[in-house]
């Protein structure tokens, strides 16, 4: 019973990362149309950014700040990566922008192995430092319960944003039909950047957060990367709702797979998403499409 | 008279590559024929995925699973099974890519392109996970070392007979250029390049489009298998990357570098590409950024490659004779 | 005569939008029936319907007394229904010539066949050769389709669906797109077809002259709706049809 609550509080912390994460993923793909194949490599450079900020402040207050300043950082590429590269290839055929995003992440993945070296950076010491919590006479980390906190946060802070603002409604307007919104005045290449910006931001904030529980390093760009798009593909692109189903359901199949099947843990991920494809490929909650 | 003339000098041209080929040993550097056996591996691995890409219009982020499939079966046989007879190694490995092929395929196929490619991806990161996680059996990020093959009782080394190899592996390749050749040419080929054109409309005429782009995918399979079974020994080992998705990207960029939109173009783009990938290693240490830079590039500048940019180009003036 | 096709009650709903519906219609062998009304009225829906493109919320399609609704497009076709697009939809990248031969190769069930050449079927490109005379298209049989005119298009698409010999088939629009001299060439060039071969047509057409000269029977559709369905003569005595398809009503 214990360690049923451990199982499900471990998969509500991967969930929450996995949720930021693949939100940034639809949100470009329903807004802009791109599937960025760069994102895992930006939450892996979030990652290190984020390690390499809290390693230098660990003794000051301001080591919290990494995660905003990662999360800013990798916004700003996403809008270099946007204004760079990628408008270039919004009219062209698909292939070219999965080629274009591909290489990007290639290059993206490369340069922070560069950059930062191949051995994995820990920050175990802010971890220890959040704390121990007694949960049903057995202990957990308080920092995994922030990390849902601020999850929730966002995502209530993304909600508000785009139910609830203009700039909201006008994103919402170009993911629903881009050509009509150009039609009506809307600049929809200042929206695309502005997508990018928020969905590059949302990769790396979940990579920051998730340094001090297991580490930045090498690998889990495509790790990140193919999870963000399991929870797409289980829960339909575009949604948000499916966004959040899909994430506390690869979370917790991975929180209890770990600890109770760690060698077909894998395989089980992989498994749900194999048949999700067969019985509704169109995934849980997902929207009709246009044309793809 | 433009086009005719075009037509004699294109099959000169491919008389003139097939001495070139054949006459690769007669230079006598042991390095030679080992880049050039590679470079004919890769075009094997090219001209497969091109089935998918060029002529039904699928792009695969995840081809390096059939090809790490095929090298992974030939060394799990050769080194683990001391089963070493080559033609049905080859054999088994073939059928082996095929399968998975199949199957990954079957779940692929019937989605949407951007679907497809993500798709594609998400299963060659599985095997790469899954050559990790069952080390006992796949020898983990050691990989496998791959020795010497029988053939009715003639030692096939790479190592040892370079030569041999070559000519082994060049055999391979004409078998896959001719049969490509044959496929890409025949009702179904035609059947494939009116799915990527017009699905609709092929869907409207009667082709059952779900369905053929599966078997285009498995015939990919399978030639990518035999690429990667023939990789095993003449590197002599197998190992975890070839299922990583920057492996992949290899095969996509010599298939774009040649040119998706011909059939030689493939071939063309990954001879370049073997040679210039191994001055590149050489010199520099950062391999999948050159990688990702060349892809960023191409996807920009370069949409037809480079013998697709000069057919392009002499297909305007041809059609502009009267 | 005898029944071809009967739908009963088909219905379909985009969302809450009905755009056909529960419309009953009884297509006869051997006759040419012209699909009319003002855009929006569900016409092409009922062809997409038909053809397998979209399934029907409601209702039911037979085909010579076997039941299609919702069958995927291929095995209607199979089946002996083809279709013609409204906007011309042909193979880009292959010529016109390998366009018919791809719609006849699929038809004589060669399609699955992996190594014999398309070039040296001799069969296959008599048949290819005859469509192409008939539609006019020979001259530009090894032009590729995207750098064919529009109205050379639209011939092919329909060209295609007619080398699939079909029983039944939908054109839509036709004649769009193409130049006024042309337009009255093209439909001689269709109805002699289907006349010759006794094929049964449903054909979409906005050019009531047109529609006057060829069709046996009229229906006129109108927000989902059939609202008249006659003979050419029963139909342009009718003051309703002649309001609704000037936009009055």
């Amino acid at each position: 019973m214990i360690e049923m609550t451990r199982f499900i509080l471990d998969g509500f912390f991967y969930a929450s990362i996995l949720f930021l994460i693949s939100s940034g993923l639809t949100l470009i793909f329903s807004v802009a149309g791109i599937i960025n194949l760069a994102h895992g490599a930006l939450y892996m450079l979030g990652a290190y950014i984020a390690a390499v900020l809290i390693k230098s402040l660990i003794n000051t207050p301001y080591a919290i700040l990494a995660f905003p300043i990662a999360a800013l950082i990798i916004g700003l590429i996403g809008i270099i990566i946007e204004r760079g590269f990628i408008k270039w290839i919004y009219e062209r055929e698909f292939v070219y922008q999965l080629l274009l995003t591909f290489g990007l992440a290639l290059v993206l993945s490369d340069i922070t192995r560069i950059t930062f070296g191949t051995e994995p950076i820990y920050v175990t010491k802010l971890y220890i430092h959040a704390g121990i919590i007694d949960i049903l006479g057995s202990p957990y980390p308080v920092y995994n319960f922030i990390v849902m906190a601020v999850t929730f946060l966002i995502g209530g802070l993304m909600w508000f944003i785009m139910y609830k603002t203009r700039a909201g409604k006008i994103i919402r307007a170009c993911a629903l039909d881009r050509e009509m919104s150009e039609a009506i005045g809307i600049n929809t290449s200042r929206v695309f950047t502005l997508t990018f910006f928020m969905g590059s931001a949302l990769a790396g904030i979940s990579g920051a957060l998730v340094v001090p529980q297991s580490a930045a390093m090498l690998g889990i760009d495509a790790d990140a990367l193919i999870e963000s798009f399991i929870v797409i593909v289980i829960g339909g692109v575009g949604s948000i709702k499916g966004a959040f189903i899909g994430s506390l359901l690869i979370g917790l199949i991975r929180a209890f797979g770990i600890a109770l099947f760690p060698e077909i843990e894998l395989a089980i991920v992989y498994l749900v998403m194999a048949a999700v494809l067969l019985i509704r490929p169109r995934g849980l909650f997902g929207k009709e499409y246009r044309v793809a | 008279m433009w086009l005719r003339g075009n037509m004699l000098s294109y099959k000169t041209l491919l008389i003139i590559g097939l001495l070139i080929l054949f006459a690769i040993p007669l230079l006598g550097s042991s390095y030679l024929d080992f880049l050039f056996s590679m470079a004919l591996i890769y075009s094997i691995w090219a001209l497969g995925y091109n089935f998918l890409l060029g002529y039904t219009g699928l792009l695969s982020f995840g081809h390096g699973a059939y090809f790490g499939l095929g090298a992974y079966t030939v060394a799990m046989l050769v080194t683990k099974y001391s089963f070493r007879p080559f033609l049905p190694v080859l054999g088994i490995a073939v059928l082996v890519a095929t399968f998975f092929g199949a199957i990954i395929g079957f779940l692929c196929a019937r989605h949407v392109a951007k679907y497809f490619a993500l798709l594609t991806l998400a299963f060659s990161q599985l095997f790469y996970a899954l050559t990790f996680k069952l080390y006992h059996w796949t020898g983990g990020s050691d990989g496998i070392v791959v020795k010497s093959l029988d053939f009715f009782g003639v030692e096939v080394s790479a190592i040892k007979n370079p030569i041999g190899y070559y000519y082994l592996t060049l055999i391979f390749f004409l078998v896959s250029v001719c049969s490509g050749w044959r496929i890409v040419n025949s009702p179904f080929g035609k059947a494939l390049q009116a799915i990527r054109d017009n699905p609709l409309k092929a869907e409207a005429i009667g082709i059952p489009v779900k369905r053929y782009k599966w078997y285009a995918f498995i015939i990919s399979a399978a030639y990518s298998g035999l690429a990667g079974a023939l990789f095993a020994p003449l590197l002599g080992y197998a190992y975890p990357d070839l299922f990583h998705f920057s492996f992949s990207g290899e095969v996509l960029f010599a298939t774009l570098l040649g040119g998706h939109r011909v059939f030689f173009g493939p071939v063309i783009g990954a001879i370049i590409f073997t040679i210039a990938k191994s001055y590149i290693i050489a010199t520099v240490k950062y391999w999948p950024l050159v990688l990702g830079s060349m892809l960023v590039i191409t996807a920009l500048f370069f949409p037809h490659g480079i013998i697709g940019t000069i057919y392009v180009v002499l297909k305007r003036r041809g059609s502009k004779t009267p | 005569m005898r029944e071809i096709l009967v739908t009963k009650g088909l219905t379909k709903f985009f969302g809450d939008f009905k755009a056909v519906d529960s419309v009953d219609l009884t297509l006869y062998e051997g006759t040419i029936t012209s699909l009319v009304g003002p855009n929006g009225a569900g016409k092409t829906t009922l062809l997409n319907m038909i053809s397998g493109v979209i399934k029907p919320t409601r209702g039911k399609i037979y085909f010579m007394n076997k039941d299609i609704t919702g069958l995927p497009p291929y095995k209607i076709v199979k089946m002996g229904i083809a279709r013609g697009f409204q906007l011309p939809c042909v193979c880009n990248d292959l010529t016109t010539l390998d366009n018919v031969r791809i719609a006849i190769l699929s038809h004589m069930g060669k399609v699955r066949r992996l190594f014999s050449l398309v070039d040296k079927d001799k069969e296959v490109y008599e048949r290819a050769i005859k469509i192409l005379k008939t539609f006019g298209l020979y001259e530009k049989k090894d032009l590729l389709a995207q750098d064919l005119s529009h109205g050379d298009r639209k011939l092919l698409d329909v060209a295609m669906a007619f080398a699939l010999e079909p029983k039944l088939i939908l054109l839509d629009e036709p004649t769009s797109g193409v130049s006024t001299s042309e337009k009255s060439k093209i439909m001689r060039t269709i109805e002699k077809v289907i006349r010759e071969i006794g094929i049964t047509a449903l054909i979409v057409e906005h050019d009531m002259d047109i529609v006057f000269s060829y069709s046996d029977r009229i229906i006129v559709m109108h927000e989902g709706k059939i609202i008249a369905d006659g003979k050419p003569d029963e139909i342009k005595s009718n003051k309703r049809v002649e309001s609704i398809l000037l936009g009055v009503e």
